[in-house]
């Protein structure tokens, strides 16, 4: 049972207050005095000086991490845009594991239908080394095309960061199911198995070494094909752990104990041998239906050639085994034929591999292809046994450095997102590619390297992938700085590339010392005016934004655009960027109508130059509408609004978060302005949504239940609107509680849908518990009070009490001037209106009625759509004004 | 998204409606990167969290940087709204009886242990409000969003002492509230 109690929480609170500070002697003594005349009081008194004395634990940390499991579960749902990732659609969940999650996919576009399975790898994705070598994977495994191998279809990285691999979907059994279900033959089983090898042996020659093969990777299909699942990608997760050692896997180990070979457990180098290893457990298990016993490879349960084969597997040493999955695959046809097979007694396996490695090119060839797949210190190893006329080829490449660098860059202009579709997955593929070939080919020229990296900074940042634009122009900021004798623009211009996306990411300290480094440098060696300059300017002024030093910012971007203006003129795309930025700082400095010309002129520019459908442009729209809304031309962002939804679903982005902006603030807008016939289209669009992705009782549906009754109500369907704006506050007390400001809120319109509806007794409760339950919140400061406070007004002189309704008009109407200042919205003409309604029944002075009611007349005329009820009713008010202060 | 907080500050809640999807979603996303594991337990490190989130979602064009009180008092609303709704579901999921004991002096809780802890608390959560909204207030920042006490204070539009006070109080009737709340069929 309770020990307190709400009603006399009060007194509770004022002996508490007092006692807490109170030294223990006092507190016993007022506490016995405070007993005998008030027991109950002073046990409750006494009981919450106890209870501070000590806390529980749960309650000195915090929610989220007491509950970091419950957030990672949610963690492992993938996030994705309107049920899709990338041109996938997500099914069901068909399996977790250490390296992440598993989900059947369909084809999200109309092209054709195809079913997937996709992997989404569980590490954050930040790491630029890890992603990068990521891309690298997947191009060599989308090479990689087999009957018998699981293609791999597509890949990249979901909007939550996690890359992702889709897989061709197989439906089948594990082989050693199969062979067991279907009572399979010995050689039946090895004809499956030579299978196998075969599709082993063609990924070896893309140098793709698979690293987990074992029965549940190879599954068998219903009509009896062999396919190969999960190339490669156990080697993604070893990168993973190498580079990030706080990232462990949470399902332990990836590697499956019986199937891997010596090597891999001593995480020495993995090679194909490492895969001729783990088709050999598996044909012992298939043969004889356990895997062998550890260590010593011996293979007493099998009898004749195949033991030899399968012993031939499983050496210790690497080298000893067989070259290639096909002479495995060989000498067991052999085995199976009855003909004399190559693991014999006699050494001749190791003459030819002693053979091989006499010639050193293929072999060191081929090896270092092999290993640099596997990176870092292998890779230099063999590096350094490269024979002197492959350095040799290094340097000539390098010579013919001006027409790389021309070429790379061509590549890289053709990717960039304003031409282009922003998702464009060649794009990718030709950076990853790029990034490639600078690092082989360009070794020993890191000047062209720094400039090379500076461009695919640009591309990457352009594309939206930030730590990888990061990471590239670090590394050529770091060469750039490495060489004493570097020129200082280049090195001016290393800095400013770093600085974007640092500021994109939020490392504003760093982004200020580069960019004040950059812009010092142009200074000294360039003469104003100059394009290098104005770059530097306007990079220093988004340093100062995100710093808060909006004057300070607005005065460099307004350099940089006097700047730009003077050298290309008034129509150049880099011209328009600055009038972008001006616009942002004109926009916080308050100066929304010079804000929104400036925004109105980067626009202009562009569409000049791009054409009105340029990607970014929903967003500019958006802006627009913004602007014009805060200085209340309800008119103008509506019509934005409508350009930018028209033009987002021309773009195909109709889904896209831009869009939904847009929708929402359209419905808004329309209902500001009595529009409520056409508001209904948009909302009702966006409540199906809400409960479609949140379900029917979120906050957000709740949102969207209360804006579409507001809508409903307002046309006049009061029973409608009644019955959205209650589950809308259903929603809102059922996830926040009954006594949250905005739960009070949503009390407030089911109130004035009340008030509409006629029934006034309970709207009077509703509003007035609605004004309570505001204020006692939240800073109290908001429009909505002043909405609710209105409504309340509209009440009481429908009651007759024009008194308490001015009183809550004359509160309502200091609230909104407080934020609107001398800007004229709908809503304090409103309240200007009623105010003047009440000033002539009160009898009070009726030509400032007078003018209350005409400019509301005036504002409402600018804002509402023709025939809207208010704007009636304003109209009328202010005729009876006209006609008393004759 | 910057625009509509802009738009919301001004207690305008059309734009709440697009606003609180926008930030559940980014919340998620953010709220996995910041997953770490040290030792071997899962923690997620929340101040860096509301930083992050704070930077990420106000993207610096339109806002003015008193608006950041706001954003923490709709960021404590939309955590509390996240993490319930994940302990929901966890729970609705969960083979076998109904809700376990809440122990508060246990801090290493299994997953659906993790859930229930959270369910007993939002409840009991509604019900500090009938003594003080206040009250509920500062336990949603604190506790719920993880909020410290300046950012608390901006959110609720008080002094840093008056959420100490608050607070003491309120983690006060809170174990008694659950007590209660156990003992609830």
């Amino acid at each position: 049972m309770n020990r307190f109690d709400p009603t006399r929480w009060p007194e509770v609170e004022t002996h508490f207050d007092r006692l807490c500070d109170a030294s223990p002697d006092e507190r016993r003594t007022s506490l016995a005095a405070l007993r005998a005349r008030d027991a109950e009081l002073a046990h409750q008194v006494e009981g919450l000086l106890e209870a501070t004395e000590t806390t529980a634990r749960a309650l000195e940390a915090n929610a989220p991490g007491l509950a970091a499991d419950l957030v990672a579960d949610e963690a492992e749902e993938p996030a994705t845009e309107a049920g899709r990732i990338g041109r996938w659609r997500l099914g069901e969940r068909l399996g977790a594991g250490g390296m992440g999650v598993v989900h059947r996919v369909e084809r999200a576009d109309a092209a054709f239908e195809q079913t997937g399975a996709m992997k989404l790898l569980r590490w954050t994705g930040d790491d630029p080394v890890l992603l990068e070598r990521f891309r690298q994977e997947r191009r060599i495994l989308a090479s990689l095309e087999h009957p018998n191998v699981a293609r791999l279809l597509d890949g990249g990285i979901a909007p939550d960061g996690r890359p992702f691999l889709v897989m061709e979907y197989v439906e089948g059994r594990p082989i050693t199911d199969h062979c067991r279900d279907e009572e399979l033959s010995a050689p039946a089983c090895l004809d499956l198995v030579r299978a196998v090898c075969d599709a082993v042996d063609a990924a070896h020659r893309r140098l793709v070494v698979h690293r987990d093969l074992k029965p549940a990777n190879i599954l068998v299909t219903d009509d009896g094909t062999v396919k190969l699942l999960d190339f490669g990608v156990a080697k993604l997760l070893d990168d993973a752990v190498e580079v990030n050692s706080e990232l462990t896997m949470a399902g332990g180990s990836p590697l499956t104990p019986s199937y891997a070979a010596p090597e891999q457990k001593q995480a020495a180098p993995v090679t194909t041998a490492s895969d001729v290893y783990a088709l050999g457990v598996l044909i012992h298990e298939l043969v004889t239906g356990t895997v062998p016993s550890r260590g010593d490879g011996s293979v007493a349960s099998i009898s004749g050639d195949l033991a030899l084969v399968v012993a031939r597997c499983l050496h210790e040493d690497p080298e000893r085994r067989y070259a290639s999955a096909h002479e495995l695959s060989e000498d067991l046809r052999r085995a199976l034929q009855g003909r004399p097979v190559e693991a014999g007694p006699d050494s001749a396996i190791y003459r030819f591999r002693r053979l091989v490695s006499r010639n050193r090119a293929t072999a060191a060839a081929s090896a270092l292809a092999l290993l640099t797949l596997f990176g870092g210190l292998a890779a230099t190893t063999v590096q350094s046994r490269i024979a002197a006329h492959e350095r040799d080829l290094a340097r000539a490449e390098a010579r013919r450095a001006q027409s790389v660098t021309e070429f790379l860059a061509e590549i890289f202009h053709s990717s960039d997102p304003l031409r282009a579709d922003a998702s464009n997955p060649t794009a990718r593929a030709l950076l990853a590619r790029g990034v490639e070939r600078i690092e082989t080919e360009l070794a020993d020229a890191p000047a062209l390297r720094a400039d090379i990296l500076s461009a695919i900074s640009h591309s990457y940042f352009n594309l939206g992938q930030i730590e990888q634009a990061l990471d590239t122009a670090e590394a050529a900021l770091a060469i750039r700085e490495a060489d004493p004798t570097t020129d200082p623009l280049d090195l001016a211009r290393a800095l400013f590339d770093v600085v974007s996306p640092l500021s994109t990411r939020g490392s504003v300290e760093r982004a200020d010392s580069l960019a004040t480094r950059s812009l010092a440098l142009r200074r000294a060696h360039l003469e104003a005016p100059h394009e290098e300059i104005a770059q530097s300017v306007s990079a220093l002024g988004g340093v100062r934004h995100d710093q808060g030093r909006i004057d300070e910012a607005h005065a460099l971007y307004r350099e940089a655009l006097d700047m730009r203006r003077t050298l290309w003129g008034e129509a150049h795309e880099k011209v328009a960027l600055s009038w972008n930025n001006l616009a942002s700082t004109l926009g916080r400095l308050g100066r929304h109508e010079e804000a929104e010309r400036a925004q109105q002129r980067a626009d202009e520019i562009w569409v000049d130059l791009f054409g009105p459908r340029y990607p970014s442009r929903v967003q500019v729209l958006n802006n627009l509408a913004l602007s014009a809304s805060i200085r209340h031309d309800l008119p103008a962002a509506e019509t934005y609004l409508r350009e930018a939804i028209g033009l987002a679903e021309e773009l195909g982005l109709g889904e896209g978060a831009a869009a939904a902006n847009a929708r929402n603030s359209l419905g808004k807008v329309l209902i500001d302005r009595g529009a409520y016939d056409q508001a209904l289209g948009v909302l009702r669009r966006s409540l199906r949504d809400n409960v479609e992705t949140t379900g029917p009782s979120s906050l957000q549906t709740g949102a969207a239940h209360l804006t579409l009754g507001q809508a409903l109500v307002g046309r006049g369907d009061v029973t409608a609107g009644l019955d959205h704006l209650r589950r809308g506050h259903g929603a809102f007390e059922l996830s926040l509680g009954p006594d949250h400001p905005f739960t009070a809120a949503a009390v407030g319109l089911v109130g004035w849908g009340e008030l509409r509806g006629g029934s006034l007794d309970s709207a009077a409760v509703r509003l007035e518990a609605s004004i309570r339950g505001q204020r006692a919140g939240l800073p109290a400061t908001t429009r909505r009070l002043g909405r609710t406070l209105t409504d309340a007004a509209e009440l009481r002189i429908r009651m007759g009490d024009h008194a308490a309704a001015d009183r809550h008009l004359s509160e309502a109407d200091s609230l909104l001037r407080a934020r609107d200042e001398e800007l004229a919205s709908w809503e304090r003409a409103r309240i200007h209106s009623l105010r003047a309604e009440c000033f002539l029944e009160l009898g009070r002075d009726p030509h400032r009625a007078l003018g209350w009611a005409e400019s509301a007349v005036e504002v409402l005329e600018r804002v509402r759509v023709p025939g809207d009820d208010l704007l009636r009713a304003a109209k009328a008010r202010a005729e009876r004004a006209r006609a008393r202060s004759r | 998204m910057t625009r509509l907080l802009r738009a919301w500050s001004d207690g305008d809640d059309g734009a709440f409606d697009a606003l609180v999807p926008l930030v559940y979603d980014d919340l998620r996303r953010i709220a996995r990167q910041h997953l770490r594991r040290r030792g071997g337990a899962l923690t997620l490190d929340t101040t860096a969290l509301v930083h992050e989130a704070w930077l990420r979602l106000v993207d610096h064009d339109r806002v003015e940087w008193e608006d950041r009180g706001h954003f923490l008092a709709v960021y404590s609303v939309v955590t509390r709204n996240l993490l319930v709704d994940l302990a929901r579901r966890r729970a609705a999921n969960k083979r076998g009886g109904g809700r376990k004991r809440v122990d508060l002096d246990r801090i290493e809780l299994s997953v659906d242990e993790q859930a229930d802890l959270i369910l007993a608390l939002d409840s009991a959560l509604q019900r500090l409000g009938d003594f003080d909204p206040r009250l509920a207030r500062v336990v949603e920042c604190r506790f719920f969003a993880g909020l410290t006490e300046d950012e608390t204070a901006r959110a609720m539009d008080c002094t840093e002492r008056t959420v100490r006070r608050y607070w003491v109080k309120a983690r006060a009737l809170l174990q008694d509230l659950l007590e209660d709340e156990e003992s609830r069929p």
